[in-house]
């Protein structure tokens, strides 16, 4: 099944659901419309039953994303009313708490906020043609898709704030050595390795794979007790949920 | 401010000295007060036999700026020299350069911020072993888990520092110090909170020209120059 939206492709095939950044002549630059676009995708990704991974790519040659549409920038009213806009439309709160396991497919540039993007999926995987970098800062700006929270938390304080400051560009198997990506392959594989992938986390339980997502937000939000507690009480949530069937 | 016509990067930056406690807390105070100041550099590099004196409480004045601070660090970089490096925001080294925390094993506790620091950078695993067991890591190791982010030839990482941080100022200024500000103080807060925190950070950005001209600048391709001094009044 195909769904049409103007920025973004949607498609399901079995239990692998694939969101694809689409706008390739830009090389996928994140805009308002492909904001907009994503919010609906998923929010009908997060409330069906028959969704159990999602994969999320970009469309080309050229990259996943190179970043933010700047043309766009400055056109909000108020700084109130970006302040509203940022939370009427979460996208990146929505991508990050997702029930299902997501997937960033890389290829070519993936740059600033494509990172950011890449960075509220679960496991991220790069062919070897993947550049990574986050510019930011040297257009005046910072990063605002949670990149300057997701990055430390997901490499570490002292890589994240090199990457972040200096603007440093990583190829590869810079960003595996980073811990920006798990896994590289060729660009030929990255289809395949991706789908396979996918189809291992399609086997997994929906209800545990939901946990185990619940469980490391909990690692990384809450003194060790209180995780240690959360596990226990999903642990018990679960054995219920296998009981009552 | 005066107008100095077009300073370079360079003389944005301010490198602090590290010989003595006094000079040091006074050249941290400027870099706090001084608005043009972009970044700032230490050098902590250890010639044989020639051992640099960070004195008990500068790695938290250190801490303190709100600029970005590169570290160019080389040979033995232990203790309190280590602690002081920890609390740079980027850190390079030369190659041959070597890091430990050796106080636990002569009966002292590291105070100036190495149990906490150096987990946050490294890891607990290997900050636990590093602490109590006194175990000295390479220039490679330091690179492979983050405490370093590039390995230079020994006896560049001076110049390399500097050139750092003039990369680093000839970035956008509040970019560099809010950017600095959500990755230090975000990390202390559950992930929803410290994503507001970033948010408002950007939000309260839509107010600085540097961010027009930075936007300007990309859409007409050409480089962001933040170093013109703005119209006179």
């Amino acid at each position: 099944m195909t769904f049409p939206f103007k920025t973004v492709l949607y498609e399901k095939h079995g239990p692998v659901a694939h969101i694809v950044l689409n706008r390739p002549d830009v090389i996928n630059a994140f805009n308002v419309q492909m904001r907009d676009d994503l919010s609906e995708v998923l929010e009908a990704v997060r409330w069906d039953p028959d969704v159990g991974v999602v994969l999320l790519r970009g469309a080309g040659e050229r990259g996943f994303c190179a970043g933010a549409d700047l043309s766009e920038f400055g056109s909000a009213p108020s700084q109130g009313a970006a302040r509203l806009a940022r939370w009427e439309r979460d996208i990146f709160g929505e991508l990050r708490d997702l029930p299902a396991p997501t997937v960033a497919v890389l290829h070519g540039h993936v740059i600033g906020s494509g990172v950011e993007l890449a960075l509220l999926c679960d496991i991220r995987i790069a062919s070897e043609d993947a550049v990574f970098s986050m510019p930011e800062t040297y257009y005046g700006l910072i990063a605002a898709a949670g990149g300057t929270q997701t990055l430390p938390r997901a490499i570490r304080q002292g890589r994240a704030l090199d990457i972040l400051l200096t603007g440093r560009r990583l190829d590869a198997a810079g960003g595996r050595d980073a811990g920006i990506v798990q896994r590289i392959v060729t660009p030929a594989e990255l289809a395949g390795e991706s789908e396979r992938i996918a189809t291992g986390l399609a086997a997994i339980d929906p209800a545990v794979a939901h946990s185990i997502k619940l469980a490391l937000a909990a690692a990384r939000d809450l003194p060790l007790a209180d995780g240690l507690a959360r596990e226990r009480r999903l642990s018990i949530m679960l054995g219920r949920d296998v009981k009552a069937t | 401010m005066s107008s100095s016509g077009n300073p370079s990067a360079g003389s944005r930056v301010l490198t602090i000295a590290v010989r003595d406690g006094a000079v040091f807390e006074d050249q941290c105070a400027v870099a706090a007060r001084d608005d043009s100041l972009r970044a700032a550099v230490i050098h902590l590099t250890i010639e044989a036999g020639r051992a640099v004196s960070v004195e008990p409480g500068m790695p938290a004045i250190l801490a303190a700026l709100q600029i970005p601070v590169v570290a160019g660090l080389s040979g033995r970089v232990d203790d309190r020299v280590l602690e002081l490096a920890l609390a740079a925001d980027v850190r390079i080294c030369d190659a041959g350069s070597s890091f430990a925390m050796t106080q636990p094993g002569r009966g002292e506790f590291p105070s100036d911020g190495g149990t906490q620091r150096l987990p946050r950078v490294i890891g607990p695993g290997l900050a636990t072993d590093m602490l109590l067991t006194g175990r000295r890591i390479t220039a490679e190791e330091a690179l492979r888990v983050g405490l370093v982010t590039e390995i230079v030839p020994a006896g560049m990482a001076r110049d390399r520092a500097d050139e750092i941080a003039a990369d680093i100022a000839a970035h956008g200024q509040a970019g560099g110090r809010f950017t600095k500000e959500a990755v230090l103080k975000g990390a202390d807060m559950p992930l929803e909170s410290s994503l507001r925190l970033e948010a408002d950070l950007a939000i309260l950005l839509h107010t600085d020209p540097e961010r027009v001209e930075g936007i300007n600048a990309f859409n007409e391709r050409r480089k962001p120059d933040f170093l013109l001094d703005g119209p006179q009044e």
